[in-house]
């Protein structure tokens, strides 16, 4: 299959970037896309042009790494999967595939595609977490869990921390991922010892670091790889409204 | 170098801990807080080690090659974490996991290390389960627990095909939580260059950063490298792209010892290689095996007519499919460890039953779907059907799935003591990046629990017997002669990697590397295959330095750089893999001789000669390096021939 | 404003949801109402609603009210919109996005800003005239005549006599005298001198006159569209951001979202539609 890549460069935080045309021939339709992108940087590599950088990882789609905008999609056409997982037969022999970096004014561009989503683990670390320290807990059977709410929490706990929910969303609002956390732990018992703190906490940090505001318009879920519902972010904002009465 | 000492504790295997720990130095709080700890890595041993060093008062920096610590590839794991509980009341003990993990490391592990692995396997699952880690439950709301290889026990704990996943989320929170008291300091995008040597103690690390190419050095009383294993060694594995050996490696070469790097898990299931332009194979989760069947045709000509296009597998009656796994280990069936079911595919697929492209066998859950119903294998497997759905373009509930084994883990690793320090004092050794508890083979499941052990329950307290002898050192100043050495070394390599402007790229070094690697040091490994793979790798580590072609600038994001640089370690890497496996005249566990087994083609250990770990010294550039020996002795366990039939 | 901003994110959508229920509440009242239009008694069952709401003191409270929640729903939406804006960064897409979205939903500042407009213009309209600000239609009721100034009444009787006849000839009212002399102008309510103040704005021939306007009905019902596609996404955003989300219940929030913005929308906007057909 030929393809023709609009790709973005962009060679620093700090200088302008611009999209590049490069044309590539004779893809398979087995190839996933980073693949794709690999076979692209070794001829350019060959050319003696820097190679494109993107984040990549796991190329199993689990690790998150993963993060790039392709026509108008977060990690491309397919419905939950991320860009490693997807597949150069989704697409049409001779189409233009552009592809974008996440753009959001809290995942700032390091260089070409890859952005830094440190933002992420700042709002964990105000409080996605149950503050319990090594040792000293009681048996995992102590308290029974129904299998209902566990795996409500499952279906949160899934979530990879990519970011597609906040490239996707219109408002560039992380409220998916933040929902997802606080939703995993407010399903389960130990988690609702902290339950209060952490949403307002995980709440503030979010808007602190210049994520957009939530407007309901699903465009995270559809794009989500992890199939994550937007009933957590309703979750969410159930756990601060009574945070917040409470 | 001295002896090896492993300062197993003495007493019943039982007690050594136990004993360990009550005869232990520790350290006060106040002092704690005087001591750094440098943690190289963020996976479940990395992250669950800061976590816990962090919450007893230590200063710790963790550094993280990624962007965040939770894209660490522990996160990859599926199927699920091993414990002792006993909860299914089907006579699991710790003693039993304990029997479990040294048989099926076929009896190359060391015995103590492996009783305490078993010993804290419990308090793992208290701990993920008080983090919030969402382990599958039955309707009464307990735990639920699934079958893994080698074990006839349900003893694996998980959270559908993600446990990996949710136990690093779990550690990652830990660790988060830690960060935000200011206990641990996270530097992400960071990547260790080499470790910092002084008086022969390890002092600190050298790393650079992957955002902005600057190099800069970090001080510490001991540093962790919990940095995994070096699969990708072989270009095509199942680790990610970013896991490398090279921190391991600098270890090495600064004076900590390389224990059994011939040992190499190759996993029975994942998605066979399609094509040239591939960068990695995907796994599907062991715990498939607890439901899928493992088949090839039985007649020559049905396979090829499959490979051919001609047949489907559906079209294959019953009584033509070789359900080989069955057939030859009636006892455990598709439930045999890795080793086992990995070679037999081999076997197969050599001898001409192969389907697909000739490398592949069918996984079939016709049956399973059959007896239990589509929608209960959807609960146990959906999102590894979906994913094999993605990738592949087949679906799994309609056709069998199609398998190959493919590389996966690595049992070899930096030489441990007991209390996890490497033979460079102040350097420990924690998770995939030590050699200690998985002997020639790992079981299912038990690398997730290694990775806890050692974090959560392990190094917090060794570690403190170790620092309790240097709370009078105070801060170690970073602008010390051997971090000034340290750091022009590093930036000097990487300047020789640029003047060469060769003209083959990295990755096209690298995938011919793996060819060696598979071809001569993978699931079958002969003499003249060994030789000849040394020679090999030399002549193309000779061209690397010759001929690389290293694209962009130092002081900036540079992903060729960095797989350059990893790769020169790997070039290195590779030939003492070869060298060990030439030396390991036996077959055991994952590491197959072809000349050592028996009729039946099952692996022929040589305990006389080999039952014990090769631990190999560095001795400078161009130097052969020494192979010493730590025996193995096991008075817990009677050693015998192991047997799966 | 500024320590406003510095609200949660959540406060503030939360507040625009239950402000916002609040409006749709009220948005029901005003569509009934106005549906007495179309009834066939030449304003008489409007008339009796708007002097309810003119005059009784419950209403007048909610009147200040309504005028908050509209004016907060409008500044949080606005502040809202801004951050999301500047959420985006620096650089937007190149490729706009394609997410399967509900459509409504990615509209709501515009669709918000149309009704905005609307509001004005229907202020303008209406609610001004009321308050005396801006000239409109008036309607002064028989018994009220006895208010009138003793001396102006002596004056003008005849004009103000003529102002009530019944110019349809109706052989139910003997005397041919309304009971209201409604339509009035500026200058006719002058008649009933300055310090007469019993008379009231009658809405329904200023409606009847602007609905009458081909041009102004059509501009009314564009907006009207645009209120239903904001109710639409409106409704069930208002219950997912107070946390209302269940798998057995949402659906029927979500269809009832549309039939209630359907429903607005067919309330409103059959007066317009009525006039310009008929």
């Amino acid at each position: 299959m030929d393809f023709t890549l609009k790709i973005w460069r962009q060679a620093g935080p700090k200088v302008k970037g611009k999209f590049e045309t490069y044309p590539i021939k004779g893809i398979s339709p087995d190839c996933s896309f980073l693949e794709m992108i690999d076979i692209l940087n070794e001829s350019l590599v060959a050319k003696g042009v820097e190679p494109v950088c993107f984040d990549h990882d796991c190329r199993e789609g689990i690790c998150g790494m993963c993060s790039l905008y392709i026509n108008g999609h977060p990690h491309g056409p397919d419905s939950q999967i991320t860009t490693c997982q997807l597949h150069m037969r989704k697409f049409q022999d001779g189409d233009t595939i552009w592809i974008e970096p996440w753009r959001s004014a809290a995942f700032p561009v390091i260089k070409d595609l890859v952005v830094d989503r440190q933002a992420f683990d700042k709002i964990v670390q105000a409080g996605g977490y149950i503050s319990a320290t090594t040792g000293g807990v009681p048996d995992a059977n102590a308290i029974p869990i129904s299998k209902k709410n566990a795996d409500t929490a499952m279906d949160a706990a899934a979530c990879i921390g990519c970011g597609a929910c906040v490239a996707a969303c219109k408002n560039a609002s992380a409220m998916l991922f933040v929902s997802a956390k606080v939703s995993h732990f407010a399903h389960l018992p130990q988690g609702k010892i902290e339950a209060a703190k952490r949403v307002q906490a995980m709440v503030k940090k979010m808007d602190e670091l210049g994520f957009g505001n939530c407007t309901n318009t699903g465009a995270c879920e559809a794009e989500c790889p992890k199939g994550i519902k937007i009933s957590h972010i309703a979750k969410l904002n159930r756990e601060f409204i009574c945070a917040k009465l409470g | 170098m001295d002896t090896l000492n492993s300062k197993v504790p003495a007493g019943p295997v039982a007690e050594k801990w136990t004993r360990y720990k009550s005869e232990q130095h520790l350290v006060n709080p106040a002092n704690k807080r005087k001591l750094d700890v440098i943690v190289v890595g963020t996976g479940l041993a990395g992250a669950s080690a800061a976590a816990s060093l962090g919450a007893l008062g230590f200063n710790v920096k963790i550094f993280c090659i990624s962007d965040s610590p939770r894209r660490a590839h522990s996160i990859a794991a599926q199927g699920g974490i091993n414990a002792a509980k006993n909860y299914q009341n089907d006579g699991d003990s710790v003693y039993r996991l304990f029997y479990d993990t040294v048989k099926g490391g076929d009896y190359r592990a060391r015995e103590a290390n492996v009783y305490r692995l078993a010993e804290v396997s419990n308090a793992i699952i208290d701990q993920c389960v008080a983090q919030g880690v969402p382990f599958a439950r039955d309707y009464a709301g307990y735990l639920d627990n699934r079958s893994f290889g080698g074990a006839q026990v349900s003893r694996t704990f998980y959270a559908r095909g993600q446990t990996g996943q949710q136990l690093l989320i779990g550690a990652y929170g830990a660790l988060s939580n830690e960060i935000h008291k200011g206990s641990v300091k996270l530097y992400a995008r960071r990547e260790m260059m080499d470790i910092v040597v002084k008086d022969g103690h390890a002092c600190g690390i050298v790393c650079r950063n992957l955002t902005d190419g600057s190099i800069e050095r970090y001080s510490a009383h001991a540093v962790l490298l919990c940095t995994g294993g070096y699969g990708n060694v072989y270009f095509l594995s199942t680790n990610a792209m970013n896991s490398n050996g090279s921190a391991a490696w600098k270890a090495y070469k600064k004076g900590a010892c390389f224990a059994n790097p011939c040992f190499t898990q190759i996993h029975p299931t994942c998605i066979p290689v399609h094509g040239d332009y591939q960068s990695k194979l995907t796994l599907m989760s062991e715990s498939l095996r607890n439901d899928g069947r493992i088949w090839v045709p039985k007649k020559i000509e049905d396979a090829e007519a499959i490979r051919a296009g001609r047949l489907k597998p559906t079209d294959i009656a019953e009584e033509d499919r070789d359900y080989y796994l069955e057939r030859r280990y009636p006892a455990f069936g598709n439930l045999v460890p890795r080793d086992v079911a990995s070679r037999a595919a081999k076997e197969r697929c050599d001898a001409g039953y192969g389907v697909g492209t000739g490398k592949a066998v069918y996984l079939d859950f016709a049956e399973a779907i059959q007896r239990l119903g589509r929608q209960r294998i959807e609960e146990r497997y959906g999102n590894l059907f979906q994913m094999y759905q993605k990738i592949t373009d087949d679906n799994p509930y309609e056709t069998p799935m199609m398998i190959y084994p493919a590389v996966h883990y690595t049992m070899g690793g930096l030489w441990v003591d007991y209390e996890l320090q490497t033979t460079l004092p102040g350097l420990f050794a924690l998770g995939e990046a030590n050699f200690s508890d998985h002997g020639a083979n790992r079981l299912g499941a038990s690398a997730l629990m290694q990775g806890l052990s050692d974090g959560y329950f392990v190094i917090p307290y060794t570690l403190q017997n170790f620092l309790s002898d240097h709370i009078h050192d105070g801060h170690i100043p970073t602008d010390l002669p051997e971090f000034e050495q340290t750091e022009n070394a590093v930036k000097e390599r990487i300047n020789k990697l640029f003047s060469i402007k060769g003209n083959t790229s990295p990755d096209s070094f690298h995938k011919q590397l793996g060819h060696i690697m598979w071809e001569y040091v993978g699931m079958g490994r002969t003499k003249e295959g060994l030789t000849t793979a040394i020679e090999e790798i030399r002549k193309l580590r000779e061209r690397f330095w010759q001929d690389v072609k290293v694209t962009g600038k130092a002081d900036e994001m540079n992903p060729e750089l960095e797989k350059a640089l990893r790769l020169a370690d790997f070039l290195e890497m590779g030939e003492l893999m070869a060298e060990d496996a030439l030396e390991r005249e036996e077959s055991c566990g994952g590491h197959f001789r072809e000349e050592h087994q028996t009729p039946e083609g099952e692996a022929k250990r040589d305990d006389e000669r080999f039952m014990h770990v090769a631990v190999w010294e560095y001795k400078g550039e161009g130097e052969r390096p020494v192979r010493h020996q730590e025996p193995l002795a096991f008075e817990a366990i009677k050693v015998a021939v192991r047997n799966y039939k | 404003m500024t320590n406003y901003l510095n609200y949660a994110s959540v406060t503030k959508k939360v507040t625009l949801a239950i402000i916002g229920g609040f409006l749709m509440i009220f948005l029901l009242l005003h569509a009934g109402i106005n549906l007495c239009m179309l009834r066939n008694d030449g304003g008489e069952w409007f008339r009796a609603a708007a002097h309810f709401m003119g005059t009784n003191v419950i209403i007048k409270v909610f009147e200040y009210i309504l005028f908050a929640a509209f004016i907060v729903h409008i500044l949080l939406a606005i502040v809202l919109q801004i951050q999301n804006w500047r959420a985006r960064g620096p650089v937007g897409y190149k490729v706009p996005n394609k997410s399967a979205t509900r459509p409504a939903s990615k509209f709501m500042i515009y669709t918000g800003l149309l009704v905005l407009i609307f509001l004005g213009i229907h202020m303008m309209n209406f609610y001004f005239v009321k308050k005396g600000l801006v000239e409109g239609r008036y309607l002064v009721e028989l018994k009220d005549v006895d208010k009138i100034d003793q001396a102006v009444l002596e004056q003008n009787q005849m004009q103000i006599v003529a102002l009530f006849q019944d110019t349809e000839a109706n052989p139910a009212n003997a005397y041919g005298i309304k009971p209201v002399a409604d339509n009035l102008t500026k200058d006719q309510l002058a008649l009933f001198g300055e310090n007469f103040t019993a008379y009231e704005p009658d809405f329904y021939n200023m409606a009847i006159e602007l609905f009458s306007n081909t041009a102004y009905a059509l501009i009314y019902l564009v907006l009207i569209i645009a209120l239903c596609f904001h109710l639409r996404h409106a409704f069930g955003s208002a219950f997912q951001t107070l946390g209302w989300n269940h798998p057995k219940y949402t659906p029927f929030i979500e269809g009832f979202g549309l039939f209630y913005a359907i429903l607005i929308g067919l309330m409103f906007g059959i007066i317009p539609v009525w006039f310009l057909l008929f």
